[in-house]
């Protein structure tokens, strides 16, 4: 799934660093716009790693955003009790993720426009 | 398109004069509703909704409340309302000549009264003075001698007449006689007269001969006769005045009320019927001002009815073209509700009848949750729009959504592009345009197109790998299949004849053979072509009897049109299979013979002159296709490292190439070839700027004579400057700079990569061509192609010699 979806989002113009080793490629964060996480991390604490996670992005950039990718409406709904900035929604289907990123990094646009203004 | 801005004129993107006859016709309109009652409201109201809906962006809800409100507030209070208080034109002008009419009676019948008052009083002064003077003669001789008796007779016969009122005559200052006088009255001193209003009062001195005054005559006429009849006559004059002004009043009301009152009714109800919608002429009978009037009127009317016309046509046409549009077109506010006029196609695409009110949001992202960021996204699209001026329109467009999927009736979720368009109001952005399109079948024929595609793929793959396993058998079945198609063809009787059951069983034989091998291949078109043909083959081997099957002319026609399909379809397959080898059709003209038999026979006879050698040699040579096909396949990759947008084309892929330069080919290409990325072929950006096409074109082609092959890109060429200091700095002396290139460590660049850098390229492509016999020039043609030439070295005389 890594591979389609990195190749989905490279296709649409995105610089995508796809790993299912998150922490051992905690390094890659602070360059990142987005990072995208999926919520199912067998063996590990979610929260835990989650938590470490962003205690390494926001040494460089204070607003790293954490999305969770799921499928499940629940997990999406308890997205930001569980330590999560957001959620996208109906993972698996790659035109859905294609659609969320770019609204994600439209409203980026927005505000920072907003902001200059 | 995505950075424009729509006024309301451009709304739907009629000509301005349509929209500015509809602005323009609503103050006629409403100017006719001044004469209409309650009962012209639903027309106004139509009217209102049709001038909001041409208006597009006014003709949303609240808007097309306002524009009623207008024509409301427009109107003066009604025809009903006026009715109880008002007074018909005719009677005012009858009143009114009444009033004036009398007014200037009694002042000529007050004038001329007067005027024969005066007449009356001075003749009667006149004649009480001649009565005086008489009167006074008369009593000289009596006052002189004191003849009172005839004074008092005097007196008393004066007194008896009814025009005299008082008359006294006085002697020495005293009053003698009197007739009617008042005691104490005094003695006039001097003659005179005054006049009274009631009287007129004559004073006469009486005087003897001498002369001498003996006395004085005080005489009194009454004037009550005259102002009697001065009375008489006023009251008389102002009756007939009055009279005449009545009947005169009277005449005017009749004729007011049929000359212009009648005729202002008529226009009055006329304009009523074209305040309801219908003709309003009036019938003309006068030849006046007010038939002028009446013509006004129907010349307005016909222009009215003329422009309603007009204008439902336009309006109709308006709707015909929003309904026949493609994209589903819908208005909304900064609410995100949607007003006003709505396409036919928008009702189909969200699947609603009713589309007023509804919220876009809701509309596009039904299945939203509350975390959905491409709904967030929108909201803070929306907020921002309506914040921000028009100016910042063509930035704001580009955080519009591009894009939405609807879920779909059973075919899965609809694609559908969004294109946004403000409606400007006052140089505001007052609303959106959604123009919404349905691209599912645009989808769905890419996806088609892509399958095909990956299809042609997997084929071409099959058939490298066909080529790569050895291309005899595919060259037998093509031959094969050729010969089969062609037997069938002779088998197939002529017109009209009948064709046996055992010829039907030889052409399914064939036909049966052609399709499997053609699936075997992986060539559906073929195998199609093949079953069809085995189809028609099946019916007609069903029907046969003992004497055969008659075949006529259609079958036969049609029977030969499916041979000949095949034919195509096993054309098309030979093209794709030599369009996946690298040799190119040259690949139907070889063999496999092994290696070591091919050279052992050219160290026999390879050197010898002759057409033995000639043919040995040729034998032995290779198709350029062959050296260029790792390039081909590489170069991709280099151009993308590179980030460069670059193309191969490899012209006469048969070509043959002598043996011993086919050995260093390879990697004399990929040498020139990764030299033309790295050095040659602009960024795409650079590229467009200088007016090039983005993606770069380097060209192989094998060459005639003694030109082997040339290689030339369409880049920028070599910085001869840059290479003659690199050359400088290295002490290297040589006339011509082109030669320079070759030498060793000279490079135009300053950083080395996976592609260049070193300067090493070009040396080892003259090193690596000279020991094959081979050498390489470079030359640039009309500064725009930088060409390559690898030739055949001549011989030395020494090696002539030897």
């Amino acid at each position: 799934m890594l591979v389609r979806i990195k190749r989905a989002l490279v296709a649409e113009g995105y610089e995508v660093i796809a790993t299912s080793q998150l922490v051992g490629n905690a390094r890659h964060l602070p360059t990142c716009d987005l990072v995208l996480i999926d919520y199912h991390m067998p063996g590990l604490n979610g929260s835990s790693v989650l938590d470490s996670l962003r205690s390494v992005a926001t040494t460089v950039k204070s607003k790293q955003p954490f999305y969770v990718y799921t499928s499940d409406s629940m997990i999406a709904l308890k997205s930001r009790e569980l330590g999560f900035d957001g959620a996208f929604s109906n993972k698996g289907d790659d035109e859905e993720l294609v659609r969320q990123v770019r609204a994600y990094f439209r409203i980026l646009d927005m505000r920072e426009a907003r902001e200059s203004t | 398109m995505r950075h424009g801005t729509w006024t309301e004129q451009s709304l739907f993107r009629m000509p301005p004069p349509v929209n500015c006859a509809a602005s323009v016709l609503l103050g006629p309109v409403a100017s006719d509703r001044r004469l209409t009652a309650d009962r012209s409201a639903p027309k106004r109201d139509r009217v209102a909704r049709t001038l909001a809906a041409d208006f597009g962006g006014r003709g949303s809800q609240g808007n097309r409340n306002a524009a009623v409100l207008h024509l409301a507030d427009m109107d003066p209070p009604t025809h009903t309302a006026r009715r109880g208080h008002r007074t018909s034109v005719g009677t005012r002008v009858g009143l009114t000549t009444m009033c004036v009419l009398g007014a200037v009676a009694a002042l000529l019948a007050w004038q001329l009264s007067e005027r024969e008052l005066v007449r009356l009083v001075a003749s009667k002064r006149a004649a009480g003075e001649m009565l005086a003077d008489v009167v006074a003669r008369d009593l000289s001789a009596a006052l002189e001698f004191g003849d009172d008796e005839a004074v008092a007779k005097a007196v008393e016969h004066l007194g008896q007449s009814a025009q005299v009122s008082h008359v006294s005559v006085f002697a020495e200052g005293k009053r003698v006689v009197t007739w009617s006088g008042e005691p104490g009255e005094r003695a006039p001193t001097t003659a005179s007269v005054v006049i009274a209003p009631e009287h007129i009062e004559i004073t006469r001195m009486v005087t003897a001969p001498g002369p001498h005054t003996v006395g004085a005559l005080r005489l009194v006429l009454t004037l009550r006769d005259e102002n009697a009849e001065n009375r008489a006559a006023r009251v008389h004059i102002l009756g007939w005045s009055a009279l005449l002004g009545v009947a005169t009043a009277m005449a005017l009301i009749l004729t007011a009320h049929r000359q212009v009152v009648v005729p202002l009714r008529r226009l009055v109800a006329a304009a009523v019927r074209i305040g309801d919608g219908h003709q309003g002429h009036v019938a003309i009978a006068s030849h006046d001002e007010l038939g002028d009037l009446g013509e006004a009127f129907n010349a307005m009317s016909d222009s009215i009815r003329d422009r309603e016309r007009r204008l439902e046509l336009a309006s109709q046409n308006l709707r015909d073209l929003f309904d026949h549009m493609r994209q589903a077109i819908v208005a909304f506010g900064p609410d995100g509700t949607i007003r006003g006029a709505t396409s036919r196609q928008a009702h189909l695409l969200f699947g609603e009848q009713d589309l007023e009110g509804r919220s876009v949001r809701s509309l596009l992202f039904r299945s939203a949750t509350e975390y959905d960021i491409d709904a967030q996204a929108f909201d803070e699209w929306l907020t921002m729009v309506f914040s921000s001026s028009l100016d910042d329109w063509p930035k704001l467009q580009g955080f519009a959504p591009s894009e939405v999927r609807l879920p779909g009736t059973g075919e899965g979720p609809v694609p559908v592009l969004l294109e946004f368009r403000p409606v400007v109001r006052g140089g505001k952005i007052a609303a959106l345009m959604l123009l919404a399109t349905d691209v599912s079948a645009e989808r769905a024929l890419e996806r088609k197109v892509e399958a095909q595609e990956v299809a042609h793929e997997r084929r071409l793959a099959a058939m490298r790998r066909l080529v790569a396993g050895g291309t005899h058998l595919f060259v037998q079945f093509v031959e094969s299949s050729a010969g089969r198609i062609e037997a069938c063809q002779a088998l197939l009787p002529p017109p009209g004849a009948h064709i046996a059951t055992s010829t039907v069983d030889e052409m399914f034989r064939h036909v049966h053979t052609v399709k499997g091998e053609a699936r075997a291949f992986d060539l559906p078109g073929l195998e199609q072509c093949a079953h069809a043909f085995e189809d028609e083959l099946d019916a007609i081997r069903a029907a046969a009897r003992e004497a055969g099957y008659p075949i006529d002319a259609e079958l036969h026609a049609r029977l030969r049109a499916k041979l000949a399909d095949a034919f195509v379809a096993l054309d098309r397959s030979r093209d794709l299979f030599a369009a996946a080898s690298p040799v190119g059709s040259a690949v139907f003209d070889q063999i496999t013979v092994r290696q070591t038999d091919l050279d052992a026979l050219v160290s026999e006879v390879g050197d010898r002159a002759g057409a033995l050698s000639a043919i040995v040699r040729r034998l032995a040579s290779r198709p350029l296709g062959e050296s260029a096909a790792a390039v081909v396949d590489s170069v991709d990759a280099w151009a993308e490292s590179e980030r460069k947008e670059v193309q191969v084309i490899v012209e006469g892929r048969e070509r043959p190439i002598p043996a011993p330069l086919a050995r260093v080919l390879p990697g004399v290409l990929a040498h020139l070839v990764r030299n033309a990325v790295a050095h040659g072929v602009e960024a795409p950006e650079e590229r467009e700027a200088a007016g090039k096409p983005r993606v770069g074109t380097i060209r192989i082609a094998g060459g005639l004579g003694a030109v082997a092959v040339v290689v030339e890109d369409d880049g920028r060429g070599v910085d001869e400057e840059l290479v003659r200091t690199r050359a400088e700095s290295m002490q290297l002396r040589l006339a011509d700079s082109k030669e320079l290139i070759f030498e060793p460590g000279v490079t135009t660049r300053t950083g080395v990569d996976g592609l260049a850098g070193r300067g090493v390229g070009l040396d080892a492509v003259r090193t690596a061509l000279a020991g094959v016999g081979y050498a390489v020039s470079f030359d640039r043609i009309d500064d725009r192609i930088s060409r390559f030439v690898i030739f055949e070295r001549p011989l030395s005389l020494a090696q002539v010699g030897t």
